[in-house]
């Protein structure tokens, strides 16, 4: 995967470059907004790493353009902010992930390869998402609860995706009823509910937690 | 329970009251006054008249005397007679009495006592009883003339002149409070535009105040305070940018080392010596806790800024999540943790989103770090309370106070190094705590209004050997009136 480091100190963006070459990653630099600006026509960026603190502005006015060119991109923001409404602000503004520095290099490749099973680079073990008795194998659309198969229709595994690809998130209902939309252009606002008790059905009534006013989320055995 | 605190009078309000008590008094005075002055000049009035009348009467008796040839004073006094003189000028409320000098009475009014009204008195007023009497010698004569009138006639209309005054006054009291309050409101409405432009305005919002339609005091006031908010907000502006600034410069290089030790540590593996690898692995953990440490400085360092005295509508449970899922991007959280919503109503706490959004970090970065197995629960719930229990070892009555304190080292050191495997965040990586943690919160929460209380065991829990802890935060309700959401309240998927 090709990523972008837009980042305006050299010796860390040295030293992130170096560590992600030696993952096996293709990684290119840019210290200033202008010069990322200028970079981001040149290839197609699987992700962008980007820092918000940069000598000609915010990182994030970047992002407008980024998702303009490159919509596929994933961008995850490398950042000494650590406030909560940073975070917000972050990935309200289209920020896919977002990690406050000192980062665990560890961490940051894990978020990357995460980015990759979602862009589908990737598939086997790396792809599963185990929570609990649940088990959800992204490169290979199957699913098994307490190593048993279970069956899903394609509006219900459009839903599934979704939340198991993202598990640390609240899926809000709009953005649910988005993955629904590709296939039934019909969908009332029960559409949602309706698949979502049939999947609870399916995986366990506990697996698919309810949050009050936020959304929906993937929850383990001990999250109901 | 106290009775909350009455909220202060407006200004138009006080005013108003102080001037109709004011109009109110100074109108008594004038009346007391006033009622002074008639009395003074209802008697000379009226003495007057006594004096004038005794006078003429006195005129009247020489004349009959020489007319008639005999005087009723010379010893053959005819009985006495009444109302034989012709008195009609003088007015209808007097009455009088002609006397000899040695008291006999000679002649009265019809209305006249058949008493000697002042037997002792040759010439002048006195008051006799209920009358105020006038007497006078005929020089030649040897008679004697009392003219009176009645006191309580003199009362009587000194009252009704009073009255007249005051009763129109009376009447128009209320007019008069009610002409004062709409004036003072009227002239005053700009201070109160002023104390609604105040009012309104959220604590971040440091634009100046319009000064338009004020008058000229309070255009001083408020050119003053915009001068101040002007500072006030350089001032937070700049302490934001250090804040920014210092942690762009620390956390940086720290990135960058770890980074690099990270890179020497993949090629040792390739070549391996062990005590090479041990060394760099002690160099890498001192690193962590460098991390670890410098955060929780800057955490501190927020804590007791200015930041965290904010009052803004707070939701909780925007915030619960919002915290929950930086968490739950831990692999080793993400069936751990619970995030539990109340069924009904929406928590709004007044606080600083970000000052409370540390506050909750620092609670779950101890419930993982000290209860490594089990459920991590974070509630919300109504009105403002937010919470967060674990299966941990819990903490002794007798210590709990001294958690609260700063930089107390908690003894706990149980939890084995190794155990950082479980996950890739280094802030929830099991170790010994640092007594920060809890003392970053407890500032917020003080500073926040709220108030801070430890449980243990856990509501629920009855395993002795791992009772858990339950920290409690409750906050400050939003008073019930709606208001728009905060841009920070959004969330997002």
């Amino acid at each position: 995967m090709r990523i972008l480091l837009i980042e305006d100190d050299p010796q860390l963006s040295e030293a992130l470059a170096s560590f992600l070459r030696a993952k096996g990653f293709v990684v290119d630099t840019a210290g200033t907004l202008a010069q990322a600006r200028a970079t981001l026509p040149a290839a197609h960026w699987g992700a962008v790493l980007l820092d918000l603190h940069l000598p000609d502005g915010d990182g994030l006015s970047l992002l407008p353009l980024l998702q303009r060119q490159h919509p596929d991109s994933s961008v995850i923001v490398l950042t000494a902010r650590d406030q909560i409404t940073d975070r917000i602000r972050g990935l309200d503004a289209g920020a896919d992930d977002y990690l406050v520095k000192p980062f665990d290099p560890e961490e940051l490749l894990a978020r990357l390869r995460a980015v990759e099973r979602r862009r589908g680079g990737a598939s086997g073990q790396g792809a599963t998402l185990t929570l609990g008795a649940l088990s959800v194998d992204l490169a290979r659309d199957r699913v098994r609860v307490n190593g048993q198969a279970v069956e899903l229709t394609a509006k219900e595994w459009a839903l599934l995706r979704v939340m198991a690809s993202r598990p640390e998130r609240i899926h809000s209902r709009e953005s649910l009823l988005d993955a629904l939309y590709g296939f039934d252009d019909d969908t009332d606002s029960n559409t949602l509910e309706v698949f979502i008790s049939n999947l609870r059905r399916k995986i366990g009534r506990e697996r698919i937690q309810t949050l009050r006013g936020l959304g929906y989320r993937l929850a383990g055995d001990a999250g109901a | 329970m106290p009775t909350p605190a009455r909220p202060p009078a407006s200004l138009s309000a006080r005013l108003s009251r102080s001037l109709v008590l004011w109009v109110c008094a100074l109108w008594l005075m004038t009346a007391l006054g006033t009622t002074w002055y008639v009395r003074t000049e209802v008697n000379d009035v009226y003495d007057s008249a006594l004096s004038e009348s005794a006078w003429r009467l006195l005129d009247l008796v020489s004349h009959e005397m020489d007319e008639h040839g005999a005087s009723p004073v010379l010893g053959e006094a005819p009985p006495p007679r009444s109302g034989s003189f012709p008195l009609h000028l003088a007015p209808h409320h007097l009455i009088y009495q002609i006397t000899s000098p040695d008291g006999r009475l000679l002649l009265r009014s019809a209305d006249a006592p058949t008493e000697v009204l002042a037997p002792e008195v040759r010439y002048g007023f006195s008051e006799q009883g209920a009358w105020r009497v006038f007497s006078l010698t005929h020089p030649t004569r040897q008679a004697r003339i009392h003219v009176a009138d009645a006191l309580q006639h003199r009362q009587h209309t000194q009252i009704d002149i009073v009255l007249s005054l005051l009763l129109p006054l009376l009447g128009l009291l209320p007019f008069l409070a009610l002409l004062i309050r709409h004036i003072t409101q009227r002239e005053l409405a700009s201070v109160g535009a002023l104390a609604d432009q105040i009012r309104e305005r959220s604590d971040r919002n440091l634009s100046p105040l319009s000064s338009a339609g004020l008058p000229a005091e309070l255009t001083v006031i408020t050119e003053r305070s915009n001068h101040l908010l002007q500072r006030l907000s350089g001032a937070l502006d700049t302490e934001r940018a250090l804040a920014a600034n210092a942690a762009h410069e620390l956390r940086t290089p720290l990135a960058t080392t770890r980074l690099r030790l990270q890179g020497v540590q993949a090629l040792l593996g390739q070549q391996p010596t062990e005590v090479v690898q041990r060394e760099l692995q002690h160099a890498m953990d001192s690193l962590a806790q460098l991390s670890r440490r410098t955060e929780k400085l800057l955490q501190m360092s927020r804590a007791e800024s200015g930041a965290a005295l904010a009052r803004e509508r707070v939701p909780l449970t925007r915030l619960a999540a919002a915290v929950a899922q930086e968490f739950w991007a831990d692999p080793a959280l993400l069936n751990r943790l619970q995030l539990q919503l109340p069924e009904h109503g929406e928590p709004e706490a007044l606080g600083d989103f970000d000052a409370l959004a540390i506050a909750l970090r620092n609670l779950l970065e101890n419930a993982a770090r000290h209860a490594p197995q089990g459920p991590i629960v974070l509630g919300v719930q109504l009105p403002a309370r937010l919470s967060v229990s674990d299966c941990g070892p819990g903490i002794p009555p007798e210590r709990q106070a001294d958690l609260l304190q700063r930089h107390h080292q908690q003894a706990q050191a149980a939890t084995p190094p190794s155990t950082q495997a479980e996950g890739p965040l280094p802030r929830v990586a099991p170790q010994p705590g640092y007594g920060l943690g809890l003392s970053i919160v407890s500032t917020i929460i003080e500073r926040q209004g709220g108030r801070l209380s430890l449980q243990s065991p856990a509501p629920g829990r009855t395993d002795p050997s791992h009772p858990g802890l339950c920290v409690t935060l409750d906050l400050l309700p939003a008073p019930a009136a709606p208001a728009p959401q905060t841009g920070q309240a959004r969330g997002h998927s």
